[in-house]
């Protein structure tokens, strides 16, 4: 078994709503069509990405390139790793996994499509809430087989259950933010190039610090991943045959430092996504166990 | 004309954590009613904000000390050496081997994780009884996964809600800065009996800062009956500060 696929995040996570969100800018179609013999013109958007010619599709490895190489720049790895071929094989690995995601790679295409509302954007949320619901079990197993096939303290798969759950707060903020948009105002305005832009900017500008301060976590996460993969390897073509990972070949320093910033970049999501939506995170777990914790911390 | 002070309470972390848990709904439920009714202030100090951070941790360690035991080898062991093989499914001669691994552990932890183990112990006991009346039995390491993750699943929206009340303030109480005084600290470690900590000592030295430069009448409210409320009398006769269960502590205001 491989214990490195879930440290280093799955392709459905905020860098693939980040890729279907952050750089789209609504831009207008003029069209005029022949209808009962007479002529109409309609105005129709479409929204591209701000990066000149690529699209989204083709945006997410060079993404997640980006992303790797920064990581590589943040932690330091054992000498008989090179980064940059480090850097390299996991964006090959991130973008061979989302070319295998038919369902992600085509529910993005959606976004990229015509439409005259911000209703791809909603719907691509919805689908990556959809499957964060149907994966979540599967997610938090993956977590305690890694623990069971590791010697990590067990405070390290809490903050990566954590920052799951976060993601899961992370999309119903998103969730609701755009539907008031395309409820309230966007609807309304699809006919007028001028207002639908400033309101669709006002959405996007509105959600861009909440993509901000979790996109900073999960790139913690990605570094903390990579950290803890690298210093097991015996070489960069081993990553994937890994079956154990043995904190105390990973520099001690470099691995307290990591685990206190991404836990301190946790609390700052939830913070934030609570002064966003303040009913967020309102439903505690019950489960066989919360007997034993009340036991712990009610006494 | 002066307002008369309606009073104010400070909360040990014993209190925030059974908000955060829901557990004592009806005592809670009176607490907060009665604090908005009233208007009485209800407040958290630094010092029990700390408390509670270190108490989610200590309790992941618990849980990690308590899996890791598990997970590394000693139930396949024992297995093998009942001649057993360590992937077969769990079955009643299982019984045995978790008495005898909770024994150990037992023997290897003090007083206040005593009760959270057995606890631990009875669910996952009771758990292979409900398992063995089933018809697919699965193997050791699925079973203990089913544990690991609702203990991770716990802890981790134990991190949130701590979060949430405790950093966003989205509950009934309010963070209170105060700094707990060093000579009411050292005096309460002096004089008041055996059990009572530091971390105590400091949660209520927080409150009688507070009590004497606000100038208002101030109940320290625990559910902690061991180390706090059993010590009510002597705490109050040596700083003048009320203890009480949460169940009584707006009637001493």
């Amino acid at each position: 078994m491989s214990v490195s696929a879930s440290l280093l995040g799955k392709v459905d996570s905020v860098s693939a709503l980040r890729c279907g969100f952050a750089s789209l800018q609504p831009i207008s179609i003029k069209k005029t069509v022949q209808k009962f013999g007479l002529k109409i013109k309609t105005i129709q958007w479409r929204f591209e990405s701000t990066e000149g010619s690529a699209d989204l599709i083709k945006g997410y490895p060079k993404y997640m390139k980006f992303l790797n190489d920064f990581v590589m720049q943040k932690i330091k790895l054992p000498s008989r790793i090179d980064p940059i071929t480090f850097s390299d094989m996991l964006t090959k690995k991130a973008q061979e996994e989302f070319e295998k995601d038919h369902e992600l790679k085509s529910a993005l295409g959606k976004v990229e499509g015509e439409t005259s509302s911000a209703r791809p954007f909603l719907e691509f949320v919805c689908f990556l809430r959809k499957r964060y619901e149907e994966k979540r079990e599967k997610s938090v197993l993956a977590k305690t087989e890694m623990f069971s096939h590791s010697n990590l303290p067990f405070s390290f798969f809490t903050n990566l259950v954590m920052s799951s759950e976060i993601y899961e707060g992370f999309l119903d903020a998103m969730q609701r933010k755009t539907t008031l948009y395309e409820t309230m105002w966007l609807r309304k305005y699809a006919g007028n190039a001028r207002l639908f832009g400033l309101k669709f900017q006002e959405m996007k500008d509105s959600l861009v610090p909440l993509f901000d301060v979790m996109e900073y976590d999960s790139f913690l996460q990605r570094c903390l991943g990579t950290l803890v993969i690298a210093s097991n390897c015996d070489s960069v073509d081993s990553f994937s045959s890994l079956e154990f990972i043995d904190v105390k070949k990973v520099d001690a320093e470099q691995l307290t430092q990591l685990s206190d910033e991404f836990r301190n970049s946790l609390d700052r999501c939830v913070s934030f996504i609570l002064s966003m939506e303040p009913s967020a995170f309102s439903k505690m777990p019950t489960t066989d166990l919360n007997n034993v914790f009340s036991q712990m911390l009610i006494q | 004309m002066t307002s008369i002070p309606k009073g104010c309470i400070f909360l040990d972390s014993c209190v925030a954590f059974a908000e955060i848990l829901g557990e004592d709904p009806d005592i809670m439920d009176k607490l907060k009613l009665d604090i908005r009714r009233r208007g009485i202030r209800c407040y958290i100090s630094q010092s029990a904000i700390s408390e509670c951070t270190q108490k989610l941790e200590f309790t992941e360690k618990f849980f990690g000390h308590v899996f890791r035991t598990f997970a590394e080898g000693y139930f396949n062991n024992c297995r093998q050496q009942q001649g057993k093989n360590p992937n077969d499914p769990i079955s009643k001669d299982d019984f045995r081997i978790f008495a005898s691994l909770f024994n150990e552990l037992r023997k290897t932890m003090g007083y206040v994780l005593q009760k959270p183990l057995r606890e631990l112990e009875k669910k996952m006991i009771l758990n292979i009884e409900q398992i063995l009346k089933g018809k697919t039995k699965p193997d050791f390491s699925s079973f203990l996964q089913g544990f690991i993750a609702q203990a991770l699943l716990l802890s981790a929206h134990l991190r949130i809600q701590k979060v949430k009340f405790l950093v966003n303030e989205q509950g009934f109480f309010k963070k209170n800065s105060t700094i707990p005084d060093v000579g009411i600290t050292a005096k309460l470690l002096a004089n008041v009996r055996y059990p009572f900590h530091k971390e105590d000592a400091d949660n209520i030295s927080s409150a009688w800062v507070y009590m004497n430069t606000s100038g208002e009448k101030t109940v320290f409210a625990s559910f902690d009956f061991r180390t706090i409320i059993s010590h009510a009398e002597e705490i109050l006769s040596l700083i003048n500060l009320q203890c009480a269960d949460p169940l009584y502590a707006v009637h001493y205001l």
